[in-house]
Order: C-alpha cells, then sequence, then structure tokens
C-alpha cells in the first residue's frame, strides 16, 4: 500500500510541476492582459487601484508618522546650528518683503479699481481641502504620492494639489480616504501654463526627470532662462496663475522647467476644488449634446 | 499531544507568514521617507522577497500569491495594473525551475544569482514602460534602483530566513 501510494505520487509529480509551470505562465499572460486592458482606463481597474488605495492610506498612514517625526527631530537638530545665520537672512528678507507690501497694497487697490471699470468677470470660488502626505510611488517609473483625503472628502479627477511653494500635481485615483497624485515630473503629466512675463502658452510636459519640458511653444517663442511659468487655467480644470516653476535652458537648448516644490519635502498639500470635472469643458465650448446627460 | 485541528489551524496561520511578510515589504517601498538622500528611488524589496520564497519556500507562496502581490503592488505604487504582478512572475518561475542551482548553496552564489536577475528584471520593466508610454523612460534611475535592490538583498535574505525557520517543514 505504502509503495503503492509514493508510486502514485511519483508519477503525479511532474504533472504537478508541469500544473504549477503553467499556473506561473498563464497568470503572466493574465497580467499581460490585464496591463493592456488597464492602459484603457477600464472602470474596473480604476475602481481596484481606488479600493487599494484607499484600504492601504491608514496602515501608511501609521507608517509614516514615526519617519516624519524622525525627520522633524533631525531638522530641528540641525537647524539649531545655523539659526543665527537664518534669522539674518530672515531680517533681511523682512525689509525686502515690506517695501513689496506697499507696492502690492497699491496695485490691489488700483486693480481692484480697474475691475470695477470694466466689469471684470472673476473666476468662480475655489474650495480647498488640505492633506497628509502618506505615500510616495513608482520609483523610476512612475512620479506620484498618496495624500489621505479622497471623495468623501469631496475632491474630484483631475483637480491641482499645491503646497506653500506652487503647484505639485493632479489627483488621479480617488479612493473614498485617499487618492494619488500625479505629479508634473511624470511622464503621464501634461499642464496647460502661461510663461508670465511673455503671455506664451505651453503644454508642460512630464517626462521622468527632475524638469519637465515646455511642449507646444510658438515657434518664435520669446524664451529665456529665469522667465516665470504659471497654470493659463486652458482646459477649466486648474485654476489660472498657480505658480508652477522657473524656466531653464539646458546645454540641449530644449525648454524647461525647474518646479519651485521640492519633491522631497512634501508633507501636507492642499487640494484646489475649483468646480469642475476634469471631463467637463467651460460651458461656453461644450457641445450641447454633452449638456443633457450631465448632473449639473 | 497537540491535536491535530490545532496542529493544523497553526500551520494555516504560519503559512500565510511569506504573503504577510512580502506584503509589508510592499508597503515600506511607499512610505514617503522625505529626506533628499534618498529621494524616490527605494528598494524593490517585493522582488527580493519573491526571489527569496522562490528558492526555499516555493510551495508556501504559490504563484497565485506572487500574482495578488504584484497586483498590489501595482495599485499601491501607481504602476501600470499588471506590470509588477507580470516581472514577480516572471523571476518567480524562473527561479523555481532553477533553485537546485541555489539550494543547500553558501548564500554568496543565492546573492549573485540576485545581482543577475535583479538587472534583467529592471531592463524587462523599463522597455514595457517604455513601450507603454510610447517614448524612451530615462533609464538611470531604474539602474540605481536596481543597484540599491541589490544591495539590501542580504538584509531582506538574513530576516526572511529568520522568519522561514518559523515554519512548518523547515530543514
Amino acid at each position: 500500500m505504502r509503495l503503492q501510494k509514493t508510486g502514485i505520487v511519483a508519477l503525479l509529480q511532474p504533472i504537478r510541476a508541469l500544473l504549477g509551470r503553467f499556473a506561473v505562465i498563464s497568470l503572466m499572460v493574465v497580467a499581460f492582459a490585464l496591463m493592456l486592458v488597464g492602459k484603457a482606463e477600464v472602470v474596473v481597474v480604476d475602481r481596484t487601484r481606488a479600493a487599494v488605495i484607499s484600504a492601504a492610506a491608514p496602515v501608511l498612514d501609521v507608517l509614516s508618522r514615526p519617519i516624519a517625526s524622525a525627520v522633524s527631530a533631525y531638522r530641528h537638530v540641525t537647524g539649531l546650528f545655523d539659526a543665527y545665520e537664518e534669522n539674518q537672512a530672515l531680517k533681511a528678507e523682512i525689509v525686502r518683503l515690506k517695501s513689496l507690501e506697499q507696492i502690492s497694497a497699491k496695485l490691489a487697490a488700483e486693480n481692484g479699481m480697474l475691475r470695477s471699470l470694466t466689469r471684470f468677470m472673476p473666476d468662480a470660488a475655489v474650495n480647498f481641502v488640505s492633506a497628509r502626505v502618506v505615500g510616495e510611488g513608482g520609483g523610476p517609473f512612475v512620479r506620484s504620492i498618496l495624500i489621505n483625503a479622497g471623495a468623501r472628502d469631496g475632491v474630484g479627477r483631475g483637480q491641482a494639489v499645491v503646497n506653500g511653494d506652487g503647484l505639485i500635481g493632479r489627483l488621479t485615483d480617488i479612493g473614498s480616504g485617499a487618492s494619488r497624485v500625479l505629479l508634473l515630473t511624470d511622464l503621464n503629466s501634461r499642464v496647460p501654463v502661461i510663461i508670465e512675463e511673455t503671455r506664451e502658452r505651453a503644454i508642460l510636459a512630464g517626462d521622468n526627470t527632475e524638469r519637465p519640458s515646455l511642449a507646444y511653444l510658438p515657434p518664435d517663442a520669446r524664451i529665456s532662462s529665469g522667465q516665470r511659468v504659471v497654470t493659463s487655467g486652458s482646459g477649466g480644470v486648474l485654476p489660472a496663475g498657480l505658480p508652477v516653476g522657473t524656466v531653464t535652458i539646458g546645454r540641449d537648448g530644449v525648454p524647461r522647467v525647474q518646479p519651485f516644490v521640492s519633491w522631497n519635502k512634501l508633507e501636507f498639500v492642499r487640494v484646489i476644488d475649483f468646480g469642475l470635472e476634469a471631463d467637463e469643458l467651460p460651458e461656453t465650448v461644450r457641445p450641447p449634446a454633452k449638456r443633457a446627460g450631465s448632473p449639473q | 499531544m497537540t491535536p491535530l485541528f490545532v496542529q493544523d489551524a497553526g500551520r494555516s496561520v504560519l503559512a500565510i507568514i511569506p504573503l504577510f511578510a512580502t506584503v509589508v515589504l510592499v508597503f515600506l517601498g511607499a512610505v514617503p521617507t522625505q529626506l533628499p538622500e534618498f529621494g524616490s528611488v527605494t528598494p524593490v524589496l517585493s522582488l527580493a522577497a519573491i526571489y527569496f520564497f522562490a528558492i526555499y519556500r516555493p510551495t508556501i507562496l504559490p504563484a497565485p500569491a506572487v500574482f495578488g502581490i504584484g497586483l498590489f503592488q501595482d495599485a499601491l505604487l501607481g504602476l501600470p495594473f499588471g506590470l509588477s504582478a507580470l516581472i514577480l512572475l516572471g523571476v518567480y518561475g524562473v527561479i523555481v525551475s532553477q533553485r537546485n542551482a541555489f539550494r543547500g548553496r553558501p548564500f554568496l552564489i543565492a546573492w549573485a544569482g540576485f545581482a543577475v536577475v535583479m538587472p534583467v528584471a529592471m531592463a524587462v520593466t523599463w522597455a514595457i514602460v517604455s513601450l507603454f508610454a510610447g517614448t524612451v523612460v530615462p533609464p538611470l534611475a531604474a539602474i540605481f534602483q536596481a543597484l540599491i535592490t541589490v544591495a539590501v538583498y542580504p538584509l531582506v535574505n538574513v530576516l526572511l530566513a529568520a522568519l522561514a525557520r518559523l515554519l512548518p517543514g523547515a530543514s
């Protein structure tokens, strides 16, 4: 009996091995098929991703806190050493800002007066949602972060994410309590921008490097290093005038943008709800047929 | 003597340890570090774990578990859905079939094997991402990531080996 059993087991061994190999290969085929399907932004894939993000965010939140505390303790200690220099620099900054304050107060008054003269239509009211960065994503292939604000906090796909320095990116996957921010530097990031000084429009196109490039600039654009780049508001999803970065022209002559945001110090961010969904267009350019089915 | 069903229950609890450990490593890869010294390049700990289990305990981490871990990693890190699953399964399949070359050999052999597997896996990932994006993704960060992962492999190996000793059927 014993012998017979081992005989059967020995006989089944290659079949089991074959099944095991088959499982690996068939699952690899499924994985590849999922990649192709996912590329087309299928709802099921999007929902799965959103669900995973929502489920994982609380765990990441807990894991990220001790690291955040350790980092802030480290910064506190190192900060003590250059407190004197920093104080001097801040005093100089205050002197400079005081003169700027005078100018800006004057300009604000003048601007308000001119607006009332020309019946200028102000931008729609903007809401903010603040969130904590709980996860980093993707390594060398994807530039994204996870934040702990989601659909239940009222944020939506395509909305701009900023911090005190400037634009960080836009929301892509929205879970119930967490969402993914596609950073400006990601391969798939495209943001309509404008060169503040010359009013020339371009698309800020990420390519996974630290400095996204300026695509679709007019051929005769007067562009030079150091010019400020802000969002143009084209498409209506992002508010106009969010600071993005400064132009740098590399050795290859390609105009790129050095973002204002320092990617390693992202801890808290704000999501800007501009009152429009990503796939909606402003009233004036929307085809009438699409209007009928939309909830707004 | 412990009743059989208690042993069984204990075994099934222990059997999910590799899966759990690998999921923890996937999580660790997504925790924000905020330090410029680390930047956006973190080691692919999940791949190191899959490599380890494929050599030493493949029965306890079967292919569907590897598939699930891969999909979880893709969703968490925002990679193309299915990419990590494909790569991890590829590494798993190759190593399981070649595991006799590593078992019972000194650790250095396993490490050397990983130093070959990791860059190949990274190159394939890079090629797929580039193909999908329709453009050549800058490879520098991927090269760094492969190097860092190879460098931290001994640490993962030590941790998982300690864990594997807890598992049923440890030799």
